[in-house]
């Protein structure tokens, strides 16, 4: 009777819990793989977003530092206002400051579309550097003006701006797509205003009327 | 015999306490790993506001630098007062250009300041703050701050 009690403790697994246990393992082990699985792919989502925000914000912050450095052309008036900046569909062009000493130097954005998605180069004399690369859905860039004027200002003040308006997005290492981001700004070129309203027929406007 | 059947029985299957602790340690583990799954996607989205919010509180200051010291209004403008193509104020030619972002308040403090002997300056301090239509990262706001001589 003692025997026959210990052996009943000590069979061991039946065949129906083996395979109740294997299957539960089967079911666990394949949930963490999906979970890793999506881990890795909201990983690479996260990894190409910060890619394309960082190459975003990088080519409007070069865009905005070189239009406070940028100068009109010396031999034009107020009136020529539309070549202090030359703006076409896919390049802009301006002329900055590039160093103390007041040298001036030219400065192109490119815009390339492509269905893969567009690229933005600046190029600064022999120097090219591509700053968004294949990560646009959509761009457009536009020069916008628009004359303040009043008793003080009878001769009107000039307000010219770039207004930008850009949708990113990535590409992920499963093939998909990254959300498309947008992006709208107006960028000031604060020097351009100065000196596109400031003597203006001999006149300084930027003195108050006395 | 009766007490063998018992034990038997017993010890058959996990008991109520042992499968409730196995489902806390289980949760114990899984809710840190869901946790850090979430944080990335959350970055990112905190990224794509502070761009949003960064560009729209530069383009604000930027324009306000481009007019002459002397026509800005001394004051606060509040959100309904700042929007695109309004004048900055009854007095003051120059109107607003701005970009349409939705989910931002705007808001402009500037301030005299005159001291003896020195030129008279005007502060600006732009703010711009996260409502709850873009982020669910709320009571964040952002302020841009300078100053300019009222020529």
């Amino acid at each position: 009777m003692i025997s026959k009690h210990f052996a009943s403790r000590r069979q061991g697994f039946t065949l129906v819990e083996g395979v109740l246990a294997s299957g539960l393992t089967l079911v666990l082990i394949g949930c963490l793989i999906i979970v890793l699985i999506q881990f890795q792919r909201g990983f690479s989502q996260g990894e190409e977003s910060a890619v394309v925000l960082n190459e975003a914000g990088c080519f409007l912050s070069f865009l905005r530092y070189d239009l406070i450095n940028a100068v009109g052309p010396t031999d034009s008036d107020r009136t020529d206002w539309k070549r202090y900046l030359r703006v076409t569909r896919d390049k802009i062009s301006i002329n900055t400051f590039s160093d103390v000493a007041g040298s001036i130097q030219p400065v192109e954005y490119v815009f390339e579309p492509s269905p893969g998605g567009g690229t933005i180069l600046r190029a600064q004399g022999p120097n090219r550097r591509v700053l968004v690369d294949h990560h646009i859905a959509s761009l457009t860039w536009q020069l916008e003006t628009d004359v303040a004027t009043s008793p003080e200002i009878a001769s009107g003040y000039r307000q010219l701006w770039l207004s930008v308006h850009m949708s990113t997005f990535g590409h992920t290492k499963f093939g998909g797509k990254t959300k498309e981001v947008p992006i709208s700004t107006k960028i000031f070129p604060t020097r351009l205003h100065r000196q596109l309203n400031t003597f203006v027929n001999g006149y300084d406007i930027s003195e108050p009327v006395r | 015999m009766s007490n063998e059947i018992r034990n038997t029985t017993n010890r058959a299957a996990f008991s109520l306490l042992e499968a409730l602790i196995a489902f806390v340690v289980f949760a114990m583990i899984l809710i840190p790993i869901l946790t850090i799954l979430s944080v990335g996607n959350k970055g990112v989205q905190m990224s794509e506001e502070d761009l949003a919010v960064h560009h729209a509180g530069i383009e604000l200051m930027e324009q306000l630098l481009t007019f002459p010291g002397r026509f800005l209004p001394v004051g606060t403008l509040e959100d309904a007062m700042i929007a695109d193509n309004c004048r900055i104020a009854s007095e003051c030619p120059f109107r607003f250009h701005l970009s349409s972002i939705p989910g931002i308040r705007r808001k402009v403090t500037i301030t005299e300041h005159q001291e003896e002997g020195m030129l008279p300056i005007k502060s600006i301090d732009v703010s711009i703050r996260l409502v709850a239509t873009m982020s669910k990262f709320l009571n964040r706001e952002t302020h841009f701050r300078t100053a300019v001589i009222n020529d």
